[in-house]
């Protein structure tokens, strides 16, 4: 007997083997079938909701994958040979009921069982994102699913320049931008998007050469404007999150009320001095409450109480770690990864070198966010600083 | 100062931590930077836009297609050219006003110690052990602070070496060479754009704490970031007595003086 068919004798007495249809019974009861054919196989097709790990790679990613050794895997191949290799390396890696799916993808394929034609990435994509496909969590179907994404980025100044270049360079599909300015030699200094020969171009538009020169691969929309009531659904329709870096409170209100109404994630961060705080305001969130900024500021402040109109002192790295942040919580958003900060706000004391967690709730009488209220519109507010500070 | 350096760095002006003095100090610090890949992007940027007199950046390396997903220094249109070469011409559209020196190579032995000498603070954004490991030594010998980061996949650590103080645990007292041997690298484990992001930018922070002299540094204390918790914690780490590298003689006065080992709630 060659060495190849002793091995498989002994792996067939050793590893369960079930039928297509057992293993499709097992994987609704909430059993992992795993796919290990190589990637010019599976683009014909592959069964609904198999994690497709490669077979080169499994053993490293597949406790990523499935962190429960108690989890029923189902091995599946082309034929039911190469799985049997596969379950029993699973097997030594710990899992306790590993089976071995008889016939493999043809056989289920032919039995009429659900499969679909995976998406996979272009070959200059898949060197571009290469460090995020090495990332079990993310990987192939988690960058598919960053360049299906659409992130509205409110101002594209001190926390708008971070998180934008860093979702164009992660590869979020579509980037919008509003803003209304132009770019001033005094915005150099922190607003890192633009350039000493773009001064006096509109952000956006210098944004945008910005972006696409690191990754042409993604749509920029600008948004020239001021964001108002008139405008704001409009712009913000059809987008997956909003990133809220703008620095006045008229604004806030704007994108606060606007994301609540449409039920979008609204990713604020500020920035004061050598301080600064992020949260995420989503009330339609389901796995956590934290309320919306209505909730903490029902209404501005009286212009005797308001922040003064003139322009604070900032060093450019603050907006550039609180942008990052922001970053960080959109692709958690749009990956379902890990807790987003929805309930949760956290403050940066950079003198310090303190960071702190803080609890945010709900209002039960929120005029915007309880549960049934009916959306009482938009507030145009003029001013909400004080002017003659 | 210049009026249309005033205007440059008007908004930072406006905080009392940077009046005009310590303005220039900035203008007249030099700053090396080892690396302008994932960490050293957002470092030079910042550290370019807020006004960094010298900035010396060495790499050795060439700008890749898989580069590009974190390393904003770079462009689509730079892949193939020098890293320090592309990162330069970059910081340079930022800011013409301050002086970029290139290295296209890998510093080390004299090289190395010749650039830590003319350093005022030294940030390590390189990706290897043994680069790791030379430039902590160099500080050392030449007592110049070091400001240090990793990242990998989800999470990301910094640090900072004040070499220029007493006492100061050194990266071989937190990672003894036997045990770094099996850390994993972003090419093996990938890693999340933005999380390499956040990690040089706190670098650049910290170094210009120390340029500036203002607020705590975050010396013998490691500073550890879980993106999928949005955690920072910190712990304090202090001189090994048996250290290769510094056998920094021990104080108990400074290094026990918070015994917390987490500083943040979780």
């Amino acid at each position: 007997m060659k060495g190849k068919d002793r091995r498989l004798a002994e792996l067939r007495a050793e590893i369960p083997e079930v039928t297509p249809a057992e293993a499709l019974a097992l994987q609704q009861q909430g059993a992992v079938l795993i796919d290990v054919r190589d990637q010019d196989e599976i683009i014909q097709g592959s069964p609904a909701g198999a994690y497709r790990l490669g077979r080169s790679y499994l053993e490293l990613r597949i406790e990523e994958a499935v962190p429960d050794m108690d989890r029923i895997l189902l091995v599946l191949c082309a034929g039911g040979v190469r799985s049997l290799f596969a379950a029993e390396s699973l097997k030594q890696l710990g899992y306790r009921d590993v089976r071995s799916v008889k016939g493999g993808f043809n056989r289920w394929k032919n039995e009429g069982h659900p499969f679909e034609i995976p998406r996979f990435l272009k070959p200059q994509d898949r060197e571009r994102y290469a460090r995020h496909l090495l990332m079990p969590d993310v990987g192939e179907e988690g960058q598919l699913k960053l360049l299906d994404s659409k992130v509205l980025l409110i101002g594209a100044g001190g926390l708008g320049s971070p998180a934008a270049y860093y979702l164009a360079a992660a590869g979020v599909g579509t980037l919008g931008l509003v803003d209304h300015d132009v770019v001033d030699r005094s915005n150099l200094q922190r607003q890192i998007l633009h350039t000493e020969e773009r001064v006096g171009m509109p952000k956006v538009e210098s944004a945008k050469i910005a972006l696409q020169a690191l990754n042409s691969g993604i749509e920029v929309i600008g948004y020239q404007t001021h964001l108002d009531s008139g405008n704001v659904e409009d712009i913000f329709t059809g987008y997956d999150v909003i990133v809220d870096g703008t620095d006045n409170l008229a604004t806030r209100y704007l994108i606060n009320d606007a994301c609540v109404k449409l039920g979008l994630p609204n990713v604020h961060a500020a920035v004061y001095r050598f301080e600064g705080q992020i949260t995420v305001f989503w009330p339609a969130y389901e796995k956590a409450q934290g309320g919306c900024y209505r909730c903490m500021f029902p209404q501005p402040p009286p212009p005797e109480l308001a922040p003064s109109c003139a322009e604070a002192g900032v060093l450019g790295v603050m907006p550039g770690v609180l942008g990052l942040l922001q970053a960080v919580e959109v692709i958690k958003i749009l990956l379902s990864i890990g807790e987003p900060l929805v309930g949760r706000q956290l403050h940066y004391d950079a003198l310090s070198s303190q960071f702190t967690l803080l609890k945010t709730r709900a209002n039960p009488q929120c005029r915007y966010c309880r549960e049934g209220a009916e959306f009482p519109g938009y507030d145009d507010y003029t001013q909400v600083c004080a002017s003659n500070a | 100062m210049e009026d249309r350096l005033l205007l440059r760095y008007s908004r930072q002006l406006l905080l009392p931590e940077i009046d005009l003095a310590r303005q220039e100090r900035l203008l007249a610090a030099r700053l090396l930077l080892v690396g302008a890949g994932g960490l050293g992007s957002p470092a030079a940027l910042y550290l370019a836009g807020c006004g960094i007199g010298q900035l010396t950046i060495c790499d050795g390396d060439t700008v890749e297609l898989s580069n590009l997903h974190r390393q904003i220094l770079h462009r689509t249109g730079d892949i193939g050219r020098n890293k320090a070469e592309s990162a330069a011409d970059t910081l340079a559209d930022l800011n013409p006003e301050i002086r970029v020196m290139a290295l296209n190579y890998r510093l080390d032995g004299a090289s190395l110690q010749e650039q830590v000498a003319m350093a005022d603070v030294v940030i390590d954004g390189s990706d290897n052990f043994p680069t790791r490991y030379a430039i902590n030594a160099a500080c050392q010998a030449l007592s110049k602070p070091l400001v240090s980061g990793a990242v990998i996949g989800w999470e990301g650590q910094a640090t900072v070496f004040r070499f220029d103080e007493t006492a100061s645990p050194c990266l071989a007292c937190l990672y003894p060479p036997d045990a770094a041997n099996a850390a994993a690298s972003c090419s093996e484990q990938g890693i999340l754009a933005p999380v390499a992001g956040v990690i040089g930018s706190l670098l650049a922070l910290e170094a210009l704490k120390i340029l500036l002299g203002a607020g705590d540094i975050l010396h013998s204390r490691l500073l550890r970031f879980n993106a999928k918790s949005l955690q920072f914690r910190i712990s304090h780490f202090i001189p090994d007595p048996q250290c290769r590298i510094c056998r920094a003689p021990q104080s108990a006065n400074d290094l026990t003086g918070d015994p917390a080992a987490d500083r943040m709630p979780g």
